[in-house]
């Protein structure tokens, strides 16, 4: 009996494996971040001076090198050494006379093992622009810096969409504001936001809630004008030290969320008591884990 | 419609089951899911009796232990704080309960076992090779290097533990195959050496380990002494190299600590005390409940610094204190309880590649809480029902087994009775003899005793501790055969099919009592005669030509050993009319109700001995303590011979 199923079983798993490998192509741009990237099309290469790496981790490179260098965080570097090449991205870096240390960063392709001489490059790597809708995200403070950019991940992992701005975060992503970002400001430079089907708002009220509030319902406006057709506005994180200002104005926004149907206001706070871990309590900040739970959250609405 | 002619029924439930046992493997656990109901599907609508036709106490009690962690499970759902995850958790557990459910009703024969195990190996080397292809591409197209470590796992998209996990069973079930079959296939090879790499390119430490366990126990069982010693010695050196080596150490860097990095032992080590003073704070009886509310034990997790755990909520990871931390010491103690009763199924079965597959699960459960994923409820539950509710082992004819200077025949209760049937029939005679332990350790020395008991014709394992011993020296017996329940079994055949005992030994007064018991119980017809067991050697002719005359078919004589074995061994020609002859030892004190029998568990358990040695604490001493540690003695002398 068994002989005679054997060729079903065979073909069973020649079926699987065919299935198996469209399911892995279709999906390595959620497993596999750096499949995101248009790997075909870097461009504006830019040869830096030679770096001497005195120090490699998952997180840190710190080099030395005879001349004074800059570089910048938006853009996406090659180290090389004979035939191989690792890619990376950084968040900020250290300074110390010709020693530089380049800090939050990540690889996105390999590691390297070994210290020593290194060819560096600067170059432009985008994310593939899918046929999605697009989408802008606008910030300010943590939410532009450090967990954050797993938000904008996770939703680019659950959803087919393309993100707009004029910031690149740590993986490449691109983004409106930066830390000192407000509402007024995002509303003054209304022109540089760029026209998209949806926007994420997170800004904290660095000016007076009442102004900011004003500024916000502003922008909001503005976001229809350019032919938002959802607005997603996430309330500002309260932690054990949050001013006055802040919890005014996720008040503010709690009561225009119930009235104005044209935003999907993430109250995070009730999001947070959802999971466990949704903070990272040390530090004041939302959690990688908490980030991916309000990606979960916009992304079952867009 | 062709396929209907071609095929029976029963080849679709058996197609669905291979179906779940080659896509466990799978990058994607949902196939698998998918496969189980099919397989469900399938045992319902094609199945060939009733289902509930094919049931007996024993497939029960298997079915029951093996669907232990679900009901521990159910039991934690309800004080669980965590209700809904708690309930989530459950419905992952079901195959604890359909898995043994179905396979106590679907028997497979060693043929059809073995083309399940050989596909379940093909599959995890086609899905290796997946992940080979899948990282030769990465590579080859400079987007990292994902051949080592969790990078190689996150291709197979299976957690590493779990990966290494199926390589170790498909592993022990390769060399099960060679060792059955004395031979090897040049593509057994390729595929050994594959499964190697890859265990090594995933590097888990408690995998390397548990393959040591596996195979192990798989030579221990199956092969020779020296092919056993030679074997460990060389794996044990491999895998000490292994460990030592730079990939190996590479893969266990420190964990994150609140105050910089710990060791992974250490870490391991505070991770498990976390978990105990959880339980310890929570309840200690029943934990906090299946899935329940952990925010004591990530504080727990806080208090000891141990960052990776409480940012990640680490599980348990030791699949003891799992159930330890969700359902407590009720929870821990049916666990291992379970696990215990499982064992003992295998032993008794002589169910060895299933003993090997059980001890390599055990032992990744001492660092993982493997039965809390998909992978490894789906291959705990599927290869422990495969091994439980069938055999793996070849049927082999023996009549005689040698054990410790003893020849014990290969018979069952039922076919002793048959053959002493067979032998009244004929007019032939069957002299029988039970040995336990004490009598074991007795002839080791007794040259006399040991020639009277090897020339019986009928040598049956009188304790629990002889059949033990038997599966211990590889030398399995079929099942106990206590003297006392052969003679019940006797008497009341004497009086279905007309024979007649004669009751020789014990005191008048008991031996009386049980004549008179018999007489009452079956008819004063079946007996041909009694006497007590207090006469001379000069008496010894006269008595058994009486016993002879008496027209008695069976002879059951109540005397101490050696006496018995010597008196009927020197006497067999004087009680030629008799057809069978037998010692029966204390057993008319007891069915005359002078002395107790031990409870039926403490019998299954080989705790009779105990029992008797509370009753007569000062006779028995000599007896069981000296001579039961003698036994054990011997046979492990016999181990290391």
């Amino acid at each position: 009996m068994t002989k005679k199923l054997n060729k079903y079983l065979n073909f069973f798993l020649i079926l699987i494996f065919c299935y198996l490998s469209l399911q892995f192509f279709n999906d390595t741009k959620k497993t596999f971040w750096n499949t995101n990237y248009d790997w075909k099309n870097i461009k504006n290469v830019k040869k830096a001076p030679d770096v001497n790496v005195i120090n490699i981790s998952s997180n840190i490179l710190g080099f030395v090198n005879n001349e004074e260098i800059f570089l910048d965080p938006f853009l996406t570097y090659k180290l090389s050494l004979k035939s191989k090449s690792y890619f990376f991205r950084f968040s900020y870096s250290f300074k110390d006379n010709l020693s530089i240390e380049l800090r939050d960063l990540i690889w996105l392709n390999n590691m390297p093992k070994e210290l020593g001489s290194y060819k560096l490059e600067s170059l432009d790597l985008d994310l593939k622009k899918g046929s999605g809708s697009t989408l802008t995200f606008i910030g300010n403070g943590l939410s532009v810096i450090n967990e954050s950019k797993y938000l904008k991940k996770t939703i680019r992992q659950l959803k087919d969409v393309n993100f707009y701005g004029d910031n690149k975060d740590l993986l490449g992503i691109d983004y409106i504001g930066n830390r000192k970002y407000s509402f007024k400001k995002a509303f003054e430079k209304r022109e540089f936001i760029p026209s998209t089907q949806s926007y994420i708002v997170m800004i904290e009220p660095n000016e007076g809630f009442n102004e900011e509030f004003i500024y916000f319902c502003k922008l909001i406006n503005n976001l229809e004008f350019k032919g938002a057709e959802k607005i997603f506005v996430i309330t500002c994180p309260v932690f054990k030290g949050t001013d006055y200002n802040t919890i005014e104005f996720n008040k503010l926004l709690l009561k225009e969320g119930e009235v104005n149907k044209r935003i999907e206001l993430i109250n995070i706070n009730l999001l947070s008591k959802k999971i466990a871990g949704f903070y990272r309590d040390s530090v004041n900040e939302i959690s990688k884990k908490g980030y991916e739970k309000i990606a979960h959250e916009i992304s079952s609405k867009l | 419609m062709k396929f209907h002619q071609n095929y029976n029924k029963k080849s679709i439930v058996l197609f669905s089951l291979a179906i779940v046992f080659v896509t466990i493997p799978a990058p994607n656990y949902n196939i698998n899911s998918q496969a189980q109901i099919f397989y469900f599907f399938t045992l319902l609508f094609f199945a060939n009796k009733p289902f509930f036709q094919s049931y007996n106490f024993k497939k029960v009690m298997k079915a029951i232990v093996l669907s232990f962690p679900f009901f521990i499970s159910a039991l934690g759902c309800f004080y669980s704080e965590n209700k809904i995850e708690g309930f989530k958790y459950l419905l992952s557990t079901i195959p604890f309960l359909l898995f043994p459910i179905t396979f106590s009703y679907y028997q497979l024969n060693k043929k059809k076992i073995e083309w399940l195990l050989n596909y379940f190996v093909l599959s995890v080397l086609l899905f290796i090779i997946f992940g080979f292809i899948k990282a030769f591409w990465f590579f080859n197209n400079n987007l990292g290097d994902f051949y080592f470590y969790d990078k190689f796992a996150l291709l197979l998209n299976k957690h590493s533990t779990y990966f290494s996990l199926f390589i170790v069973l498909s592993i022990v079930i390769l060399l099960n195959n060679w060792i059955e079959k004395n031979k090897f296939r040049l593509g057994e090879v390729f595929i050994f050496i594959v499964f190697t790499i890859a265990l090594y390119m995933l590097s888990v430490r408690i995998s390397f380990i548990a393959l040591l366990f596996g195979i192990t126990i798989l030579l221990f069982f199956k092969t020779s002494k020296r092919v056993f010693l030679y074997s460990t010695t060389i794996l044990t050196l491999l895998i000490l190299i292994v460990f030592i080596s730079p990939n190996m150490q590479k893969r266990f860097q420190k964990s994150n600590f609140d105050n910089g990095k710990i060791d992974d032992i250490s870490f391991r080590l505070k991770h498990w005390e976390a978990v105990i003073e959880t339980v310890k704070d929570e309840s200690l009886f029943f934990g906090i409940g299946t899935k329940g509310d952990n925010k004591r034990l990530i504080e727990n997790y806080k208090k000891r610094g141990l960052t990776a755990a409480y940012e990640r909520g680490y599980n348990a990871h030791n699949q003891f204190l799992e159930f330890f931390l969700n359902q407590g010491l009720v929870g821990l103690g049916f666990f291992i309880l379970s696990i215990l009763m499982i064992f003992k199924f295998l032993i008794n079965d002589s169910n060895y590649l299933g003993l090997c597959l059980f001890t390599v699960f055990i032992t990744y459960m001492l660092t993982e809480s493997i039965l809390m994923r998909h992978s490894g409820i789906i291959s705990y539950t599927l290869f422990l029902s495969v091994s439980l509710f069938n055999t793996f082992e070849k049927k082999k004819i023996i009549k005689k087994i040698i054990l410790l200077n003893t020849r014990i025949d290969y018979l069952s209760m039922s076919q002793t009775l048959e053959k002493i049937s067979n032998s009244i029939k004929n007019n032939q005679q069957i002299h029988h003899v039970a040995v336990n332990a004490a009598k074991i350790v007795a002839l080791q020395k007794d040259l006399k005793l040991r020639e009277s008991v090897n020339c019986c014709d009928i040598i049956n394992p009188d304790g629990q501790s002889v059949i033990w011993a038997s599966r211990i020296l590889g030398k399995p017996l079929k099942e106990r055969v206590a003297g006392i329940d052969l003679m019940q079994e006797l008497v009341k055949k004497a009086n279905t099919e007309g024979y007649k005992i004669f009751l020789l030994g014990a005191k008048e007064k008991v031996v009386s009592k049980v004549v008179s018991i018999y007489s009452k119980k079956y008819s004063p017809e079946i007996i041909a005669g009694y006497r007590n067991g207090y006469f001379t050697k000069a008496q010894e002719k006269d008595i058994a030509e009486e016993i002879s005359d008496s027209g008695a078919n069976i002879l059951f004589a109540a005397m101490p050993s050696p006496k018995k074995e010597i008196f009927l061994s020197e006497n067999k020609h004087f009680l030629k009319n008799v057809n069978f002859i037998m010692g029966v030892g204390g057993s008319f004190d007891v069915i005359s109700g002078l002395t107790k029998r031990a409870p039926l568990w403490m019998q299954e358990y080989g705790l009779e001995w105990f029992y008797r040695f509370l009753q007569e604490p000062k006779r028995m001493f000599k007896r069981y303590l000296v001579g039961n540690t003698k036994f054990i003695f011997l046979i492990l002398k016999e181990v290391f011979k």
